[in-house]
């Protein structure tokens, strides 16, 4: 009898979850179906859910109307480097915020953490002054400058430094190790998968990246994805299947990125909760 | 890098030393990324503030100091009232509704199974996703003929609604939209906290005879305190800062009307990139400042964490 | 997780390699459009001019706002392209800011003689002209042919507002709820705010009203709370709330007209070819603003031109390649194929008009018919977004039905801000 409601609560509890599912993955799908459907399918009602005339016309028009092959390499570039930069300055400041002692220690933590409250769009103009004078508009590093630091990074390693016993530390440093290797030695090793889940996030974070690229870059070469694929979009009509092509365009690489690195992402996430 | 330092030898006895190199490293490692943080953070951002105190527009030569002219302005401007009402009401409602959500879809997927790791993924799918392409797919998703919410509703007998469109809805569906962005991260966030929690407290607690929301109230949720303040700091910040969704829902003829889901990153913008009055918009940027700051303080107070 | 990284890295060395060495801009000109429609035309002059003369022209398309923002932020920066395609409105605070060169003589001379008075007019700021007018839009009335034939109406369109409202009745079709499911007319009601601004100035003209006048000092203030304005607005609610002729829930202009779900509509020519696209089955007319009382109309009119900021590095090609797009050839594939008219008087389109008779219209000018213009003042936008936004709340309101004081009070409120924002400008 117990066991019977129990099933029954299980099941319950499983079709709720998966219609949460359904929620959570239907706009995605839709996407995708709607890309490979004819504009007049898309405008039929009522509407198909898999496409009849299957094409991939809205596909076609998009890769033929701007070179986004290599839009999507300035986005992989952008994005590369970008996470190169935070992964090497989020690791140093992280082990020191964690483990050394330094005049104004919490106050420069404090300032650190303090930047994430503004969102950059609303100091762009000032940063953009600055690139200007420094000549770096329409170049990739105008475009990465704003992506080379992290707070969150800095956050996070320094959560996960936190967790490296000190004994540890204090035994490479009898064996004669220097500080910077043990950082090298002891530290990396031991953060790992905190740093491969930085990595991921700041590349997608670069990937999601849009108005600065899009004010900073005057020629189609530098063009990233996001930048890229307003350019076809008409200022009056809407061409859905075209859009939603360009769309999945820039969607799905993300999506097969984070279904390769799920696990890495889901458990450096958890890191930089609060343990330490 | 530091290269003198890694050649260095330590000698034992000598604490003195010892501190000393270790205070080296540190501001080896602290002056470079530091002055990163000045260059593309601290300077824009004083940037931001020196123009609040200016009429500084962008293309006009003339950029006279003002003093606190901005401020004062905003005090009586009724497009802001709006705009901070209509993020209030944002934050007010998405904060607490995504935390509960993703506080119970953490509870529900404690245990670390196949399954529960494919729920995991697809809770967390949207996360990931950028916001732009995201919004300009709820974007169709709710368009008013063609849109498959409508003609669903319209399937089973209810009235379309104009989601986007119908000023006293458009604000709630981009809210909607915004929840359905945000609760995977913060349910994955609640996993690590759970997952945390040592075994052998249920087990004392089951010992005790303590059952369901007992064991929630007096074990779990004590244990998660630390995780949810974090967790309502960042969906706070996040939630004020809101931009990008509307951004998009708003553009085109077929778009939301702006008043009506006017937020306070949006209206700063608008009066920044176009109509040009930088100077102004630095000056709602300070005030926006303010109010993410009192609302991060005033959490902190009310969780009261042990330490921090 | 080793391994992984690695073929990541490979993929993107290759990936790389095969899309070449990127390299940055080395002698060639840039141009920005706001309208992505313009693309292929410009493209299609860009690539015959580098044949001709082998430069290479990079053009480059934003959505309107984005590239309205980025000239904002590049041109005082110095960082703006060679040449730039924007309107007359957004122009003058360019050139009082000192950014824009004048052209040279050669092309002065051509725009003298090639256009028609009232672009030039309009075009000339501070005593000067300083870009190449390349296109010229006056707003016009569409009518489908078989709702009208339908609903039992002449084949011809409104002459008056009297008339427009009796056909708007006559073509609506309801549901048997008393709600429109295909509109008699869609007009613009929400969406962007100075757009509904330039939409209801359309029936202001054709009241002979304006949105902002100019008073003898050169300052300006608010012009629309007057009789123009009242009868304007009340327009609007008859049409949508008192004969519910128009609808907040079905589909809008353009779109609605091309799937016949509405009868009637106010663009301006690009709906043609778009039409000719999507709905090559439509029967339609075009036709001049109805005015308030017949023979007594009007409609917006506006114009792009091409400039070149004083930061240009290579001004000599941008004017030749202006003029170089200048070209009958190309201005009327501009013309014909995406429904963008350049006012050139020297110019015979009658080729065009053969092959697609709804475009003549551009050419009819009755004695009398007025043309509202955007004011040459940098608050323009502000002044047009914020009244919009108003009257886009004011549309909704049904409570304004037969209500002349809640109208006035709408108009009242809106002018208030309007001369606000005129007075914050230095312009009242």
């Amino acid at each position: 009898m117990k066991k019977k409601t129990r099933k029954r609560a299980t099941n319950w509890y499983h079709i709720l979850l998966m219609l949460g599912v359904i929620m959570m993955l239907f706009p995605f799908l839709w996407m995708l179906l709607s890309s490979f459907k004819t504009e007049q399918e898309i405008l039929a009602v009522p509407p198909s859910i898999f496409p009849r005339d299957f094409t991939w016309n809205n596909f076609v028009s998009v890769t033929t109307r701007i070179p986004i092959f290599r839009y999507f390499l300035n986005s992989v570039l952008v994005s590369t480097v970008s996470t190169i930069f935070v992964l090497i300055t989020s690791a140093f400041a992280g082990t020191v915020f964690a483990k050394y002692d330094f005049p104004f220690r919490n106050t420069l933590f404090m300032i650190i953490l303090g930047t994430t409250m503004i969102p950059f769009e609303c100091y762009m103009i000032p940063f953009y002054l600055m690139v200007s004078k420094a000549g770096f508009i329409n170049s990739y590093t105008g475009i990465i400058a704003p992506l080379v630091v992290s707070s969150f990074g800095i956050f996070l390693m320094r959560q996960q430094v936190g967790s490296v016993p000190n004994e540890l530390m204090d035994a490479a440093r009898i064996d004669g190790c220097s500080e910077f290797g043990i950082f090298l030695n002891v530290v990396l090793p031991l953060t790992k998968s905190a740093l491969a889940a930085l990595a991921i996030f700041s590349f997608m974070f670069g990937w999601a990246f849009f108005v600065w690229p899009l004010i900073i870059t005057n020629s189609s070469d530098l063009f990233v994805l996001e930048v890229g694929l307003t350019m076809f979009q008409n200022s009056y009509t809407v061409e859905y299947g075209p859009v939603m092509a360009g769309t999945a365009i820039s969607v799905v690489p993300l999506i097969i990125v984070f279904m390769f690195f799920r696990r890495h992402i889901i458990s450096g996430m958890a890191m930089s909760g609060i343990k330490g | 890098m530091p290269k003198t330092l890694v050649k260095e030898k330590l000698v034992f006895g000598k604490t003195k030393g010892l501190e000393r190199r270790k205070l080296r490293f540190a501001t080896a490692v602290m002056i470079p990324t530091f002055t990163l943080y000045l260059v593309l953070r601290i300077i824009p951002i004083l940037g931001t503030l020196y123009l609040s105190f200016h009429e500084w527009h962008l293309i006009r030569r003339h950029r006279p100091f003002v003093g606190l002219a901005n401020f004062a302005k905003i005090l009586s401007d009724t497009t802001f009232k709006t705009a901070l009402l209509n993020t209030t009401l944002f934050a007010i409602i998405v904060v607490p509704v995504s935390i509960m959500l993703a506080l119970l879809l953490a509870l529900a997927l404690k245990k670390n199974t196949r399954l529960n790791s494919f729920y995991e993924f697809a809770y967390f799918l949207p996360f990931v996703i950028p916001m732009v392409p995201v919004s300009i797919i709820w974007k169709w998703l709710y368009d008013r003929t063609y849109g498959i919410i409508n003609y669903v509703l319209t399937a089973v007998g209810l009235n379309a609604v104009g989601w986007l469109t119908n000023p006293d809805v458009a604000l709630f569906s981009i809210i909607i939209m915004s929840i359905w962005k945000v609760v995977g991260y913060y349910m994955v966030l609640f996993l690590v906290g759970l997952r945390d929690i040592p075994e052998e407290y249920y087990e004392a607690a089951a010992v005790d005879g303590a059952v369901g929301w007992k064991v929630f109230r007096y074990i779990t949720f004590p244990l998660l305190k630390r995780m949810a303040l974090y967790i309502c700091v960042v969906a706070t910040i996040q939630a004020l800062n809101v931009f990008t969704q509307v951004y998009v829902m708003t553009t085109g003829t077929q778009g939301a009307p702006a008043a009506s889901v006017r937020v306070l990153v949006y209206e700063i913008y608008q009066n920044g990139f176009r109509y040009f009055k930088m100077g102004y918009a630095s000056a709602q940027v300070v005030v926006l400042f303010a109010i993410v700051m009192i609302a991060s303080v005033i959490q902190f107070k009310m969780f009261k964490p042990d330490d921090y | 997780m080793k391994r992984k990284v690695m073929v990541l890295a490979m993929a993107l060395f290759l990936a790389f390699a095969v899309a070449g060495p990127i390299d940055a801009q080395g002698g060639k000109i840039s141009v920005w459009i706001g309208w992505s429609q313009l693309l292929p035309a410009y493209q299609e002059a860009a690539a015959d001019f580098q044949a001709e003369r082998g430069i290479e022209v990079e053009v480059l398309a934003f959505p309107l706002r984005e590239f309205e923002r980025k000239l904002a932020v590049s041109v005082p920066a110095g960082e703006a392209p060679d040449i730039f395609v924007t309107s007359e409105y957004i122009i003058p605070q360019y050139i009082e800011g000192g950014y824009i060169s004048l052209p040279p003589s050669d092309v002065s001379e051509f725009v003298n003689k090639s256009f028609d008075s009232r672009t030039l007019e309009l075009n000339t700021i501070a005593g000067d002209i300083y870009g190449v007018p390349q296109i010229g839009i006056a707003r016009i009335l569409y009518w489908n042919k078989d709702h009208f034939a339908e609903a039992g109406l002449p084949d011809a369109p409104p002459q008056n507002w009297d008339q427009l409202l009796e056909y708007a009745r006559e073509l609506t079709v309801y549901d048997d709820k008393g709600e429109p499911v295909r509109t008699g007319i869609s007009l613009r009601k929400f969406g962007d705010g100075s757009g509904v601004t330039e939409k209801f100035q359309i029936f202001l003209a054709s009241a002979g009203g304006e949105i902002l006048e100019q008073t003898a000092d050169g300052k300006w203030r608010a012009a629309y709370n007057d009789e123009a304005g009242r009868e304007s607005l009340k327009l609007y609610i008859d049409l949508i709330h008192k004969y519910k002729t128009d609808s907040f829930d079905t589909k809008q202009d353009s779109e609605a007209f091309a799937l016949g779900h509405t009868s009637m509509f106010i663009r301006e020519f690009w709906p043609i070819p778009y039409f000719k696209e999507t709905a090559p089955d439509l029967k339609y007319g075009t036709a001049l603003i109805p005015g308030k009382y017949e023979g007594n109309s009007g409609t917006v009119y506006s114009t792009e031109s091409a400039f070149v900021p004083k930061s240009s590095k290579n001004a000599d090609i941008a004017w030749e390649f202006i003029m170089f797009f200048n070209d009958d050839k190309y201005i009327k594939k501009m013309f014909e194929e995406i429904g963008w008219p350049a006012p050139r008087i020297d110019i015979d389109f009658s080729d065009v008009f053969e092959r697609e008779p709804a475009y003549a219209i551009a050419t009819v000018r009755p004695e009398g018919y007025r043309y509202s213009t955007y004011p040459p003042i940098g608050a323009a936008d502000e002044i047009w977004t914020r009244l919009g936004e108003r009257l886009e709340a004011a549309f909704r309101n049904a409570s304004l039905v037969d209500n002349p004081e809640g109208i006035d009070k709408v108009l009242e409120d809106a002018a208030k801000e309007t001369n606000e924002i005129l007075k914050e400008h230095g312009l009242y």
